[in-house]
């Protein structure tokens, strides 16, 4: 699968060309969201509508609501045992300063054998292999 | 009541007869006029055996979208919401906030 870091999401968002290039090319049974980026985007919806003001509350509202069934569209793989056991060989194995999120997509991008899109390819080049990262927003697909 | 007899003429020169509104209803026959009293008569033959029954289903058939397009209603919809491009800033934050002490 296709692992979506949350940039790759925000872009899809906007509509970005280059995602779109590849969203033609790639079945969309072969992308997923990890269940952390789907925790996080959720998480930032649901705090715009609870802090939101009465004026500004519908719209926050509304817009938790949309953000819900857009991410309902897609297949999500969830952060499961495997994971968990993958992530802590890779806090051992690497000592670098690491965000922990990061860290939660190299483990899963381990334990299923998927491959990471995201536009921080930077950050994880010691942790995985190159052929399981994809940049879809500044790396146009072959012309091929 | 009436039915409507839909006549299709056959590769062979026959003529066949279709009724949408009694699909497993089909007749064939060498002439238009033949087609129309032979499918008269199955009409009449299969309605004598048969009662209509009226039954509510209040689920409706589902959709299958194809994988290709599920998604793409969303491409871009965030395009107009200002809010789109704070609430990943925050998630950036949120994961610099985490990162691991030397």
């Amino acid at each position: 699968m296709y692992l979506w870091d949350a940039n790759i999401l925000r872009h899809f968002g906007q509509g970005h060309a280059t995602t779109r290039l590849y969203l033609l090319r790639v079945p969309w049974a072969e992308i997923a969201l990890p269940s952390v980026v789907v925790a996080e985007v959720l998480r930032g919806r649901c705090e715009f509508a609870l802090k939101a003001t009465p004026a500004e509350a519908p719209l926050a509202h509304q817009r938790l609501l949309d953000t819900q069934q857009m991410l309902a569209q897609f297949h999500i793989v969830v952060f499961d045992g495997a994971c968990a056991t993958v992530i802590e060989r890779l806090r051992q194995q690497h000592r670098r300063r690491r965000r922990y999120a990061d860290l939660m997509f190299a483990a899963m991008v381990i334990a299923g054998q998927h491959i990471l899109v995201t536009r921080n390819r930077t950050d994880f080049v010691d942790v995985l292999p190159t052929t399981q990262l994809a940049n879809w927003i500044d790396d146009p697909p072959d012309a091929s | 009541m009436q039915y409507t007899l839909i006549l299709t003429e056959t590769a062979e020169g026959s003529i066949q007869v279709t009724i949408p509104a009694l699909p497993a209803c089909r007749v064939e026959a060498a002439t238009r006029d033949d087609a129309i009293r032979l499918a008269r008569e199955a009409i009449a033959q299969l309605v004598s055996r048969s009662e209509v029954v009226n039954v509510e289903i209040p689920a409706q058939p589902r959709a299958t979208p194809s994988l290709h397009e599920t998604p793409w209603p969303w491409f871009g919809t965030a395009r107009a919401d200002p809010t789109w491009d704070v609430l990943f800033d925050e998630i950036e934050q949120s994961r610099e906030a985490t990162r691991d002490a030397d």
